[in-house]
């Protein structure tokens, strides 16, 4: 039997790693929505081929 | 450095980092004689410890660099470094009373490093907080360049200050001195998490500043689309 | 303009503004009596205790009321557009920051006067034995906290719920001016046991110039757009 001060401490060290990996996923993925509209936005606006930035 | 050091890279060093890491501390460092296994906390609570204090240096720095050069990518830096410095110092303060409680007896006690941890978590907390309370974002990389440079000030002062401060605090526990009479398989183990440690910061640095890479671009892309419109 | 005239009409600005409206000084003086009046209600202490107790009591009450001050200080000017008037003028930023602080330091200082007027009363102590000493630790406190808050009142006025902004930044930066200021004064009034003044109060003086200095030099990216 591990003692629980122990087994709490690296359990709670791995739980906000994961949080906070889990938290930067989330805003990437709502940075790719946008990104994803605008694309979208500029592809029925803007009939001459725009030089913007691609590859994301 | 993408170039050159990959981020896919990195993570697989971090990985293999972390796993040689956990290996130390479970099964090759020996077992304290008087306080047990709770003991191996200290080496997680250390490793923490150190990318917590150089987060703080690194916003020093880079905050000097934006007011100098006004590049925007300090300012960036400055503020990953901050939340990620955040994540590690939280995690000083949650492994602490719980090494505390069973070494000690007691979950909190003033002594000099842990009131250190807990002023530098508050500075970050500040840090942050006016990151997200500013309104004109305009002028944000200023007048938080500006909090950096005082807080790292600040930083400093405590580390003179808490020797003034009633002189009966307790010496640190584990790293008294070079005679502490630590065993040099616990001193290979602390080195290497420290040393993993950093690696998985600057990893979440890294991982953080392509996500400011993005917003900004996605800003500078918002910027030319809103000219072509007002052009039109 | 010599940057010691611009300081000093900044100053008396300041000054007359407070004269006609009285609501900072009177807002700090009111908000620190309450909470030397609180402390001394609730804790109703021994003498011994009371030595022990007064000079947190004291600070505590000042660095309440100093934030209570700061607040004021650059919202006030932000609601005319009077800040943009003042970076607009062609004077150096830094005379701006020493006007205000000054300002903030007399402020503070009366607060101060009034506190102390009635701790005397109410908790039964005299401060005239160490006069001198409790004057040199009062102003260097109140001159490190006093630059502090000046600078982040002017940062803070730049953020949504600035009083909550200013307080977060202000109390863990100048937690060791306060302290400190704190136990030097504890040992004032009791007669410097260890004898030794003069290093507590060198300690607060140090600390205090550095804050100082720095947000000094800081100030004018504070003010630029």
């Amino acid at each position: 039997m591990v003692n629980k001060y122990l087994f709490l401490a690296y359990a709670f060290v791995w739980l906000i790693f994961i949080l906070y990996t889990w938290n930067i996923s989330r805003r990437q993925a709502s940075l790719k929505k946008e990104l994803d509209e605008l694309k979208h936005r500029v592809g029925e606006s803007v009939s001459a081929p725009t030089q913007g930035k691609s590859g994301y | 450095m993408n170039k050159k050091f990959p981020i896919s890279l990195h993570f697989v060093l971090t990985f293999i980092g972390l796993a040689v890491m956990l290996y130390m501390i479970f099964l090759y460092a020996p077992e304290e004689m008087t306080m047990g296994e709770v003991q191996r906390i200290f080496y997680v609570h250390v490793a923490c410890a150190w990318p917590a204090l150089m987060g703080f240096i690194i916003i020093f720095f880079s905050s000097i660099v934006y007011l100098w050069k006004r590049t925007q990518y300090a300012d960036e830096l400055a503020h990953t470094t901050a939340e990620v410095g955040f994540i590690f110092c939280t995690c000083v303060l949650v492994t602490g009373p719980l090494w505390a409680k069973p070494a000690w007896g007691v979950w909190w006690a003033w002594d000099a490093r842990l009131t250190l941890t807990f002023l530098l978590w508050l500075l970050y907390i500040a840090y942050l907080m006016l990151r997200s309370y500013l309104v004109n974002p305009g002028r944000a990389a200023n007048l938080c360049a500006v909090v950096g440079i005082i807080g790292f000030v600040d930083v400093l002062i405590d580390y003179m200050a808490i020797r003034w401060w009633r002189t009966q605090h307790p010496q640190p526990v584990v790293l008294g001195g070079p005679d502490s009479g630590l065993d040099p398989r616990m001193l290979a183990t602390l080195l290497v998490s420290v040393c993993v440690f950093t690696i998985l910061f600057f990893l979440l640095v890294r991982i953080r500043l392509r996500l400011a890479g993005i917003r900004r671009e996605l800003s500078e892309i918002r910027h030319v689309l809103a000219f072509k419109h007002s052009e039109d | 303009m010599s940057s010691l005239r611009i300081i000093w009409n900044i100053l008396i600005k300041d000054l007359r503004v407070e004269w006609r409206n009285r609501e900072t000084l009177a807002s700090m003086c009111v908000f620190g009596l309450l909470i030397v009046f609180l402390f001394n209600f609730a804790f109703e202490t021994a003498r011994e205790e009371t030595l022990r107790l007064l000079p947190s009591v004291l600070w505590v009450a000042i660095a309440f009321a100093g934030v209570l001050g700061f607040n004021r200080s650059f919202a006030s000017e932000r609601e005319n557009a009077c800040l943009e008037g003042m970076t607009l003028a062609p004077v150096d930023p830094s005379t701006i920051f020493v006007g205000k602080m000054l300002a903030n330091l007399i402020f503070l200082g009366i607060a101060e006067v009034v506190m102390v007027f009635a701790a005397t009363l109410w908790f039964n102590v005299s401060f005239l034995p160490a006069l001198g000493q409790l004057l040199l630790i009062a102003f260097f406190g109140t001159l490190g906290y006093a630059a502090l808050g000046t600078i982040f009142g002017a940062i803070a006025a730049n953020t949504r719920m600035r009083e909550v902004m200013l307080t977060v930044l202000q109390f863990p930066i100048a937690f060791w001016i306060l302290m400190l200021s704190i136990d030097s004064t504890g040992n004032a009034l009791r007669g410097n046991p260890q004898g030794n003044w003069i290093g507590g109060i060198a300690r607060v003086a140090g600390i205090s110039v550095v804050f100082t200095v720095a947000s000094y030099l800081l100030f004018e990216y504070v003010l630029e757009e």
